[in-house]
């Protein structure tokens, strides 16, 4: 099988992180009690947190149930809360559903016809009282990157927070950008776990917890303490994920994603088939939508799962506004993404598939 | 006399459309596809390395599947997804007749 939905979940995981996972599984409670076994496993979430910081630089680590729950802990917990929310055009909806829940006025970026924001616009039609902007660093439909860095500064000369979406770019792209809240998952390009993930909280960013419970400290009070990590992480932690994410950290993603990008864009357009959002040279992660004609992108991913074992993504990838922008909100695309593992074998396979159907499509109709 | 055919996965998916997949009792044969209502279309891809056919029926549902292959999948448009079970089942048992 040649596997293409890497945006989804990155397979085959890393093996140093099947190892921490492992490992994690075996320890006792960390908490702050001071029995031998509490204090190997704290010192082992230290260790994770610490090789996690690395891709952080400046933001204190902390770890959630994946990029889903630090991004509603990051938008429904800001604190002061925002009056008006500036969204980015190409939201998956980890991010689009807590800020539409926020139950305030939103409005999205201005941007270019592939869903790159067009930042002199964005200045020149900011919309008063904004004091957050969510965006994602790039989109999980069309692989295209948002110039993030240029839209915090923006965003703080506004006096506006930023919540950042690097799920698809944790362990590729560099996330030190100047956001003030950064959330990833560990499934993804860095071949950690599902189900764990990680916000980066910026100095003098104020939140309020979403999660109440048990820190291994302060048991006393009846409130959460002030102190980060341990006010957004009560309860017991997910030590297999947790280390598993702090090995995979460590060892790094080696890959260079630009020539990866290219060649895979390169094999859809020589199938012949219609890319879409990718018009531009922002950079961008190899993750191409496209679309058949007359086949519906559900039958395509159909055909290539059954006909030629090439594993794709057919629909709207949870990103509905990002395929409003592409105009293709009704039927979705069908998006193939690679991965670090991906061998030039997978995209052989790929290139035949998309080939082949291409051409029996069009014979056909 | 040959088994129901049945259903192994049921699945709400974009836009409201509902998708019921189908094991039939045995492969699924061209002629019973080309026996259905006429008023869908068709088309089998039979130069790919597998023969894959496509019924549409706009508007009702769109059935997939690889000739020769007991798994086929009923996509049931919108208006009809409510009935998808009974209508997917009715459709497998013309092919199985
Ligand atoms: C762009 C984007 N953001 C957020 C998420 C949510 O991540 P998770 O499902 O790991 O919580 C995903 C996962 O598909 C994603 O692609």
């Amino acid at each position: 099988m040649s596997y293409f939905d890497h945006a989804a979940t990155s397979l085959p995981r890393a093996p140093v992180a099947l190892e921490g996972a492992l490992r994690g599984a075996e320890l006792g409670n960390p908490g702050r009690g001071l029995h031998r076994l509490q204090r190997a496993a704290a010192d082992e979430v230290d260790r994770a947190r610490r090789a996690v910081g690395a891709l952080l630089p400046a933001m204190t680590v902390t770890f959630h149930a994946g990029a889903t729950a630090a991004l509603n802990q990051a938008i429904a917990g800001l604190r002061p809360r925002p009056r008006v929310v500036a969204l980015g055009p190409m939201l998956h909806n980890a991010a689009r559903r807590p800020a539409r829940a926020l139950g305030v006025p939103t409005w999205t970026l201005p941007h270019d016809a592939d869903g790159v924001i067009d930042l002199d616009r964005a200045r020149a039609e900011w919309v008063d009282d904004t004091g957050l902007v969510v965006v994602g660093h790039s989109s999980n439909v069309t692989g295209v990157g948002q110039p993030v860095e240029a839209l915090c500064a923006l965003a703080k000369a506004l006096g506006a927070r930023v919540v950042l979406d690097a799920a698809p770019t944790a362990g590729v792209w560099s996330l030190d950008l100047g956001a003030d809240l950064v959330a990833f998952s560990a499934h993804k390009h860095l071949r950690a776990l599902p189900g764990t993930g990680v916000l980066g909280v910026g100095p003098g960013v104020e939140l309020e917890p979403l999660v109440r419970g048990g820190v291994g400290f302060d048991a006393a009070a009846d409130e959460m303490p002030e102190v980060l990590p341990e006010r957004l992480e009560a309860g017991t932690p997910n030590l297999p994920g947790i280390l598993a994410l702090g090995a995979a950290a460590r060892v790094g993603v080696s890959w260079d994603v630009e020539a990866a990008s290219g060649a895979l864009e390169e094999v859809v357009h020589a199938a012949g088939l219609r890319v879409l959002g990718r018009s531009a040279d922002a950079p961008a992660l190899p993750v191409v939508s496209f679309t058949v004609a007359g086949q519906e992108p559900r039958a395509v991913e159909e055909m290539l799962d059954r006909v030629f074992d090439v594993t794709v993504r057919a629909g709207l990838h949870c990103a509905p506004s990002a395929h409003r922008v592409l105009g293709t909100e009704r039927t979705g695309t069908v998006r193939v993404s690679s991965g670090s593992t991906t061998t030039a074998g997978d995209l052989a396979e790929l290139a035949r598939a998309l080939g082949d159907l291409a051409r029996h499509a069009r014979a056909a109709s | 006399m040959s088994p129901d055919p049945e259903v192994v996965l049921m699945r709400d998916c974009l836009g409201g459309e509902r998708v019921v997949e189908i094991e039939l009792a045995d492969g699924l044969r061209r002629d019973a596809l080309e026996r259905l209502d006429g008023s869908g279309t068709l088309m089998v891809l039979d130069s790919l390395p597998k023969p894959f056919a496509r019924y549409d029926r706009p508007g009702f549902f769109l059935l997939t599947g690889i000739v020769g292959e007991r798994r086929v999948r009923f996509t049931m448009r919108l208006a009809h997804r409510d009935r998808a079970e009974e209508t997917a089942l009715a459709v497998a048992r013309e092919l199985a007749a």
